[in-house]
């Protein structure tokens, strides 16, 4: 036997399973293990403070505990699971105390609070900056300080989800750091000139798409030899303006499309993309799509095959590479023509008998090409009664063997292949945000909830469950005793429609191992929030809480105390 | 007495094949395995060793790994010498166009292959922790990061108390020395990672996970 131990493992081993850990299990758990690990969790010095989806009892024990000039990286959200984070955060920690912070994220951050970061960015040694603004609170202008972050000396990488009044306003700069830049927004072709022209290193740039003026097309007559990896993300796809964009960066060696388009507006022939790539990008090596195209009326199934034959040439098989498919969706008449292994986590699967898929490629089998999907949507209709369901042996056969986060369809009666069918494609243990999209009809409620409860037993780390339901009027009134009765131990975030205010409490009385909830208005419901977090002092949770127009969003601390 | 093993893919007594030259190594208990320069490319050390002594057919040496490990070792470095490149040994390097650079780390994505190999090696044997130090010693950073993954899901989510259990560390008690409850407390204000001068740290003992 050998006398290796985990307490006897060198530091910088040590170190490197710290690198793989939450800070909830390094902070709480590992640092009380042993003397040894005590300190070494003192010096430990790349600790990656991510508070994304923490509690609220952790966070603020946490909060006392940082290592301020060990933490190398650090995540604040105010997302629904976390709302009022990043105000507790600045009003038990100072951000200039964080030393050698080399990344940042501040997610759904409102503009009040992301001056005083700017404030801190302006100054920092920062290479990688994330921010998502809450587009609806945007009543402070953070122009300004935004224009100095994005041209700040040490950026190297930048993340930026804002509004457009803030992004349109941003007064452009000369930065030699910058190598990745990752947009939200929609730009105009000015701007992604103005963009490269700006960011003289610039090797990668993701955005949403690019719109084009008719007033700045013959603007930047040169090109931009920095860019190498170029991706339009969750756009509308035109070829015309992409050839536009591409024209500019005629050194790309990756690009990646993902995006929507229709057939009355541009084409997604084979032979027009392969000119496009031939005439303009004579460096690339690596070309990724996933293009969902809507037809017209009268489209042929046989107009798929002639589809896919435009990319059987040599150019996508012998010199690109490119696996390519097509599923044509005949409920819907829509096309979603995609590359393997896909290039995108979100995947939206079609249960259609009918559903025509051709390859470019038939010889091609491969087990992990749906290995990207982390969050996969479907709508469960009778149609899967009727899908052959093959006995899987085991789980290394999942079709979906990656996904995290599931979101299902109903509304119908609940068809009973349904729970033998998600065993087979993807494993349920593995999921932890589950969103239900159901209409309780009240013929099919008993046995919905039945199924519901069925899966949420095989959903063991389950931790997130929103219910976008739609209950028949006489049955609302037994709905949060039937939720409640569904809702088990593990499931800590609850996102639910509610009718009144004693729904609300009633939620928050029986549950009480949730730490946050997202109380959606079913109806005009008007909480008057003082009032309302006053009446649920008697709980002893602490809630911090952000009302907006359609939601209530609700971070609690548990009744139990985290120290002894 | 070293005895010769035959490694995958490789054929005992020849010195050159398909891949190209073979170096021989051998295991502090005189085993020896002949691998190729795919296999040599994965390991820093011996890599470096190869380098730098002219060892014709004389093997190298490996002081701290016995055959017991070393054997798997080749296997998985067979297994992966066709693999794509590996990443750049600067860690924070990001010019793959493909990385999402706020993705956290991972520690979920262990392929098939080497889920199954590291199954292999048990915390009772104290296997699991040979092979991260072999991995260590020798410079293989993908065997490496798989051995660092394995521990980091096993104690992911657990209490301090669980952790000593599964990982049968003595518990240092209290009363003793500076992880005695009181000079915890005492120093949780002190020690250079906290900044509150307020703060006070639990003692060895809560299990704030367990909660």
């Amino acid at each position: 036997m050998s006398s290796s131990m985990l307490d006897t493992l060198p530091v910088e081993i040590l170190y490197r399973i710290f690198d793989n850990l939450d800070i909830q299990t390094i902070i709480l758990s590992l640092r009380y293990v042993c003397k040894r690990f005590y300190f070494t969790t003192d010096s430990y010095n790349r600790y990656n403070f991510n508070f994304k989806s923490m509690s609220k009892p952790y966070f603020r024990f946490i909060c006392r505990l940082i290592p301020y000039e060990n933490v190398i990286s650090l995540t604040l959200s105010d997302e629904d699971k976390t709302r009022g984070q990043i105000s507790l955060f600045l009003s038990l920690c100072q951000i200039e105390q964080f030393t050698r912070l080399q990344s940042l994220t501040l997610l759904l951050i409102e503009d009040i609070h992301l001056n005083i970061f700017l404030n801190y960015i302006i100054t920092s040694s920062l290479k990688s900056l994330s921010i998502s603004t809450q587009i609806l609170h945007a009543y402070q202008n953070s122009t300004t300080h935004l224009s100095s972050v994005i041209t700040h000396h040490s950026l190297q990488n930048l993340y930026l989800n804002i509004n457009d009044k803030d992004w349109n306003g941003i007064a452009w700069s000369t930065n030699r750091t910058l190598r990745y830049l990752r947009l939200v927004n929609t730009i105009t072709l000015k701007q992604f000139c103005i963009i490269l022209q700006h960011y003289v290193c610039l090797q990668t740039l993701v955005l949403k798409e690019v719109s084009t003026d008719e007033n700045e097309n013959d603007i930047y007559p040169s090109a931009f030899q920095q860019l190498t990896s170029l991706t339009f993300e969750d756009g509308r796809i035109e070829i015309n303006k992409i050839a536009q964009c591409v024209s500019f960066t005629p050194s790309l060696t990756y690009l990646k499309i993902i995006g929507d388009g229709n057939l009355f507006n541009t084409s997604f022939d084979g032979f027009e993309w392969e000119k496009l790539i031939r005439t303009k990008l004579h460096s690339i090596k690596k070309f990724e799509f996933f293009f969902i195209i809507l037809t017209y009326s009268n489209y042929r199934a046989r107009n798929i095959e002639l589809l896919m034959e435009s990319f059987r040439t040599s150019f996508w098989l012998n010199e690109l590479h490119c696996f390519i498919t097509c599923d044509y969706i005949t409920n819907s008449r829509k096309i979603m023509l995609y590359t393997l292994p896909i290039c995108k986590t979100y995947f939206l699967y079609h249960i259609d008998p009918k559903k025509l898929s051709i390859t470019n490629c038939t010889t091609r089998i491969n087990q992990n090409d749906m290995n990207n999907v982390q969050q996969l949507e479907l709508q469960l209709t009778k149609d899967v009664n009727i899908l052959p369901i093959e006995k899987i042996e085991s789980s290394n056969h999942f079709l979906f063997r990656n996904v995290i986060n599931l979101t299902l369809v109903n509304n119908d009666e609940w068809p009973r292949n349904s729970l033998n069918f998600l065993s087979n494609i993807l494993n349920l243990s593995n999921i932890i945000k589950l969103s239900l999209s159901i209409s309780f009809h009240p013929d099919h409620t008993l046995n919905t909830v039945s199924n519901i409860n069925k899966l949420l037993k095989q959903t063991v780390n389950l931790r997130s469950l929103l219910l976008y339901d739609y209950w028949a009027p006489d049955n609302f009134m037994t709905r949060m005793e039937t939720i409640c009765s569904m809702i088990l131990p593990n499931i800590k975030h609850l996102q639910i429609r509610v009718k009144n205010i004693d729904d609300i409490k009633y939620i928050l009385e029986q549950l009480q191992h949730l730490t946050s909830v997202t109380f959606e208005y079913a109806q005009i419901l008007t909480v008057d929030r003082q009032e309302f977090i006053e009446s649920l002092a008697y709980l002893n949770r602490y809630p911090s809480s952000w009302n907006s127009q359609h939601a209530l969003h609700i971070w609690l601390r548990n009744k139990k105390k985290i120290i002894p | 007495m070293a005895t010769t093993a035959e490694a995958s893919n490789t054929t005992t007594g020849n010195t050159e094949t398909a891949t190209g030259k073979m170096i021989k190594i051998q295991s502090n208990d005189g085993q020896i395995f002949e691998v190729d320069q795919g296999v040599v490319e994965q390991s820093s050390t011996i890599k470096t060793l190869s380098d730098l002594m002219d060892v014709g057919d004389v093997p190298i040496p490996l002081p701290n790994v016995k055959a017991s490990i070393l054997g798997p070792i080749v296997d998985f470095c067979n297994h992966h010498k066709n693999d794509q490149k590996p990443e750049p040994i600067d860690e924070d390097d990001d010019d793959d166009p493909n990385k999402d650079i706020y993705e956290p780390k991972r520690s979920d994505d262990i392929c098939e292959w080497d889920l199954n190999f590291i199954k292999q090696f048990t915390v009772p044997e104290g296997t699991l922790f040979d092979i991260i130090m072999a991995a260590n010693y020798l410079g293989i950073k993908t065997l490496l990061a798989v051995g660092c993954k394995t521990i980091a899901n096993m104690v992911r989510g657990k209490s301090s108390t669980e952790v000593r259990e599964m990982f049968n560390i003595s518990y240092d008690p209290p009363g003793e020395g500076i992880n005695a409850p009181n000079a915890i407390e005492g120093q949780a204000g002190t020690v250079p990672t906290t900044q509150d001068a307020n703060a006070t740290g639990p003692s060895p003992q809560p299990d704030p996970m367990n909660q």
